[in-house]
């Protein structure tokens, strides 16, 4: 099991597990521990938006 | 058999692969290969009874690291190479039935993460100089696989299209001292007609030289080349807009929106591409309901697009089907 980007970022531990199928192909399953619902981490990584900014996002 | 063929009037390569002929082909849901395997049931491309997101090498890839010797030979006009590169399908989710726009906001941040991941590890190979991910969603783009799931393949070249824009892109640096997707953000934001989604990080906008009627491109604020240059804010703020994104589509008309969606990053040669600018392309095919944008003559033949309808009124209408994205539901639309 390898660990993969954004670990101790905020954000949910993400996994891999790798495997072979019976071809030799490989096969990995990425699995993320604990949901994560945002949380304050990721937005204190943002600068301050200012008012009009503010208005314009939708998403 | 797969191999690469240059086309000399054109000066690309192209790819065949023949064993692809045979590939699966829109089975029953009971037999998808996508599936996880069900205990005593049909034995799919995942041992498991479960997954969160799966990558795996494709089963009929049109390119591959160690490929077979070419079909034919080549010659001083016709240089012909082996097929080598990687094709991987990435699934989105262990749900036969959904979509990326009916996962959680969340399992398209896993998402985002995996592509990231894939991004890094494929770009390290030796013969990956491009990796490129995309997803072909829906019969109408002519998807043989109804299970919602992308694919990501690392071309031994930079492609033709990416090529374009790296040198357009270059060109307005050299020119101006800016960044070419850096001034069209701007010129969007300040215009506003055609923008139809945004958040922090990234702006959606149909654009002003949009080839298909519902076109839209998601051009990331600030400046940078590719998945892993962003912060996990960016990161989560993509997967935002790609949500909002796809679930505006299947608002437009009310059914599952087919479209081609391409992630265009710099190459992974080892080159310098600080001129470039990360961004996501939709490709939509529908133009009504009902009616589909076919290329025909002109987009085939002549490389020109015609575009039936106005960027700025399609811009409208398709931002007013955009909702805002809440994280923390976790719910699944279908």
């Amino acid at each position: 099991m390898t660990e993969g980007p954004g670990q101790g970022e905020g954000g949910g531990r993400m996994r891999e597990r790798r495997t072979t199928l019976e071809d030799g192909r490989y096969l990995i399953y990425y699995t993320f521990d604990g949901e994560d619902g945002g949380g304050e981490g990721a937005a204190s990584e943002r600068p301050e938006p200012s008012e009009e900014a503010e208005a314009e996002r939708n998403v | 058999m797969s191999e690469l063929r240059w086309n000399p009037l054109l000066g690309e390569w192209v790819a065949t692969a023949t064993h692809r002929q045979g590939r699966t082909f829109l089975p029953p849901a009971d037999f998808c290969p996508l599936c996880p395997t069900k205990p005593g049931g049909f034995p799919t491309e995942v041992p498991e009874e479960t997954y969160d997101i799966v990558v795996f090498e494709n089963r009929f890839p049109s390119l591959r690291p160690a490929p077979p010797p070419p079909a034919v030979e080549g010659s001083g006009l016709y240089p012909v190479s082996p097929g080598a590169g990687q094709c991987e399908v990435i699934v989105y989710t262990p749900h036969h039935t959904s979509t990326l726009a009916d996962e959680p906001v969340e399992q398209v941040y896993k998402l985002v993460r995996v592509w990231a991941d894939r991004f890094a590890e494929l770009g390290a190979e030796p013969y990956a100089d491009y990796v490129f991910i995309f997803e072909n969603k829906g019969e109408a783009i002519g998807v043989t696989l109804h299970h919602p799931h992308g694919q990501i393949y690392a071309y031994p070249f930079t492609p033709p299209v990416v090529a374009r824009e790296l040198e357009q892109s270059r060109s307005h640096m050299e020119r101006t001292g800016r960044c070419l997707v850096c001034d069209i953000t701007g010129e969007e934001r300040r215009d506003g007609r055609r923008v139809v989604a945004e958040n922090d990080s990234f702006v959606a906008v149909i654009p002003f030289f949009a080839r298909y009627p519902y076109e839209v491109h998601v051009y990331s604020v600030r400046h940078l080349q590719a998945l892993t240059d962003m912060s996990e804010a960016e990161l989560r703020d993509l997967a935002s807009v790609l949500k909002a994104m796809t679930s505006a589509f299947d608002r437009l008309f009310g059914l599952s929106f087919p479209y081609m969606m391409v992630l265009h990053q710099r190459p992974t040669d080892g080159g310098s591409y600080e001129h470039y600018h990360f961004h996501v392309e939709f490709y939509p095919p529908l133009r009504t309901a009902v009616k589909l944008k076919y290329l025909a003559g002109s987009e085939a033949g002549a490389g020109v697009f015609i575009n039936d309808t106005l960027a700025e009124e399609k811009a409208a209408e398709l931002r007013s089907k955009v909702e805002p994205v809440v994280w923390g539901e976790g719910g699944r639309a279908a």
